[in-house]
């Protein structure tokens, strides 16, 4: 492995975009977590795919010669000084809580598993 | 569910084990990894956050220069490649422990890659290839409410402090560690040790694996014996102390092997590690929750280091663990083995502090590995976690050197010692542990045993210096322990000569 663009987060350049299956569609809605009915998939999977296809023509114009870009000023090593700075208070962090307990972020019971 | 373990030799018999381990290290720096908040947790709740680490909209991140700096020691530490360039990337997932929806992390690009850390187990070295080195943030704590257990499962919400969210991790990942076999759990243990020697004497963490400042998970799966072919692996998470490392390899190296020679299929799974019995259980099973979508974080610019600042990075290493053993070796005078019972026992840091607090370096590799050792191991925990600190065996050596004490008293003072009951001199002072150094008292017991003893009496007199022995023990348990045996001896030779 070398310093530079990894291949697998490139932005894919493909000349022609496959079209989201509903199985795909489905995926992507279950992993942010919405519910979607077969109808309701139905109607968005070719919405997905026209959005999909904006972005082919995009990388239609990009020849190979562009190289792909995650930042759009050519810069590196922006850091910060290891130096604390005063931050916000428990009850500024928690102004817009929809509920708290004992300081906390009380958020609903968590299906699933710690990351 | 009951499992089936597989006896540990018999396992050995009929598979080859292959080990991946990731270790997370929390550093000590002053501030998150992406904002100016104090990297401290523990504190109230929620009082070391800001709009950054609180994903608040708008909120720009900006990379902590000490924490790059300290990866890039790590990495070079573990003989690695530095990235000549590389990006931070966003892991995407629902949970509130990261109120941003994603974790900023690297993924194809990560800051440190191709290095080893050799361990050495039993007189064998093993070289243990590095992947990566990686830099990310901490997540947030939950706390689970309602249900009966505090866990997850039967909760009815969750409470989340974001104070540990955002400080900066690096992220330690071997390559597969193949050929170890019956070794695996002590060189699992060896490596996440050594790797933590080595943080240490790099001053980046305070590596505490009880205190959550170092994390391991460990992979492991089999392949029947001469297969080269990777098995499927499970990956148990919670794995926080040393011991705790080798027992999590031994039982799923069992559990693994139970499955398969059974004829069923190892799923691939995140195992929790149990404390308490040694065991796993199961957690999630991996499947589209893998699915993290990272892509490049578009609020911050790559890290590209110079090589200039590297080599300056390279000069400010410390002398190497494996160096240090062997220099420390020499200065103690110990033998091989001596010294690979020491580091087998994780005392190497526990010896060199109580030596330099004044002990004998054979005193004080006595006392780590017979007495506290044995505590220790009766306890379940490190030694290092025993209850009693480098600075107390040494002033226990020092009551003995001045003859206050003699080794049986001195096991009671760490009986004192490991309940907590005060400082060595308090305890000696409250037990009434004190050798008598008084003569008077010694000279009265020896007369009592003398003269009950009339035949060893004319023994030593007829010069059989060893008779005196049963003097001796007669004084002893006439003074509950508390008399020097050689003051005691030398009194009788001079009473009867």
């Amino acid at each position: 492995m070398t310093g530079g663009i990894g291949a697998q987060i490139r932005p894919t350049r493909l000349s022609a975009m496959p079209e989201l299956s509903r199985d795909e569609v489905r995926h992507l809605a279950d992993l942010a977590r919405i519910d979607l009915s077969d109808a309701e998939l139905e109607h968005l999977a070719p919405q997905l795919n026209v959005i999909l296809e904006s972005v082919a023509s995009i990388q239609g114009v990009a020849g190979p010669d562009v190289p792909a870009t995650s930042h759009p000023i050519p810069m590196t090593n922006v850091f910060r000084e290891d130096v604390v700075v005063p931050g916000l208070t428990p009850q500024q962090a928690l102004a817009a809580a929809p509920a708290q307990e004992d300081d906390k972020f009380s958020v609903p019971r968590i299906l699933g598993d710690e990351q | 569910m009951t499992e089936t373990l597989i006896d540990f030799d018999e396992v050995l018999e009929k598979f080859d084990p292959a080990m991946g381990l990731e270790v997370h290290v929390e550093l000590n720096t002053n501030t998150k990894m992406f904002c100016g908040c104090p990297a401290v947790f523990g504190g109230a709740p929620n009082t070391n956050v800001c709009p950054t680490c609180l994903g608040l909209p708008g909120a720009m991140p900006a990379v902590n220069a000490k924490a790059v700096e300290s990866a890039i020691r790590i990495g070079l530490a573990l003989n690695c490649e530095i990235a000549e360039w590389c990006r931070f990337a966003r892991k995407n997932y629902f949970y509130p422990d990261m109120p941003k929806n994603f974790q900023t992390s690297q993924y194809d690009e990560p800051i440190a890659f191709e290095g080893y850390l050799d361990v050495e187990v039993e007189g064998e070295t093993f070289r243990i290839e590095i992947e990566r080195a990686h830099m990310e943030e901490d997540t947030g704590k939950a706390t689970h409410v309602g249900g009966s257990t505090g866990r997850i499962q039967g909760a009815d919400y969750s409470l989340i402090d974001y104070n540990r969210a955002g400080i900066p991790l690096i992220e330690i990942v071997t390559k597969p560690i193949l050929n170890t076999g019956a070794k695996a759990p002590l060189v699992a243990k060896a490596y996440v040790s050594a790797l933590r020697d080595l943080v240490k004497a790099l001053g980046v963490s305070d590596v505490r694996m009880d205190q959550g400042s170092m994390r391991c998970d460990v992979n492991l799966s089999l392949a029947p014996k001469g297969s080269d072919k990777l098995g499927t692996r499970s990956e148990t998470k919670n794995v926080n102390s040393l011991r705790s490392v080798e027992r999590a390899v031994r039982y799923e190296m069992s559990r693994h092997a139970g499955i398969l020679l059974s004829g069923g299929s190892v799923l691939q799974e995140t195992r929790h590690f149990h404390e308490s019995d040694g065991t796993t259980s199961s957690g999630r099973e991996k499947s589209d929750a893998e699915d993290y979508r990272y892509f490049p974080e578009p609020d911050l610019v790559p890290v590209a280091p110079s090589r200039e600042w590297v080599e300056e990075l390279r000069a400010t290493l410390p002398e190497p663990p494996a160096e240090r053993r062997v220099r420390l070796q020499a200065d103690w005078g110990f033998t091989d083995l001596e010294m690979r019972d020491a580091i087998n026992a994780d005392a190497i840091d526990l010896i060199e502090e109580t030596v330099a607090a004044g002990a004998a370096p054979q005193a004080a590799r006595k006392w780590w590995l017979s007495e506290i050792s044995r505590r220790a191991n009766e306890a379940g925990v490190d030694l290092v976690d025993a209850g009693v600190s480098p600075a107390q065996v040494a002033e226990v050596q020092k009551l003995i050197d001045a003859g206050t004490l003699n080794d049986k008293l001195a096991r009671q003072v760490f009986d004192g010692l490991f309940a907590g009951e005060g400082t060595p001199a308090e305890i000696i002072e409250k037990r009434g542990l004190a050798l008598v150094s008084d003569d008077g008292p010694l000279l009265a017991a020896i007369e009592d045993a003398l003269a009950a003893q009339p035949d060893i009496a004319e023994k030593i007199r007829g010069g059989n210096v060893k008779a005196a022995g049963a003097i001796v023990g007669a004084v002893m348990k006439a003074t509950r322990g508390q008399a020097d045996a050689a003051r005691v001896q030398q009194l009788i030779v001079e009473r009867l000569s």
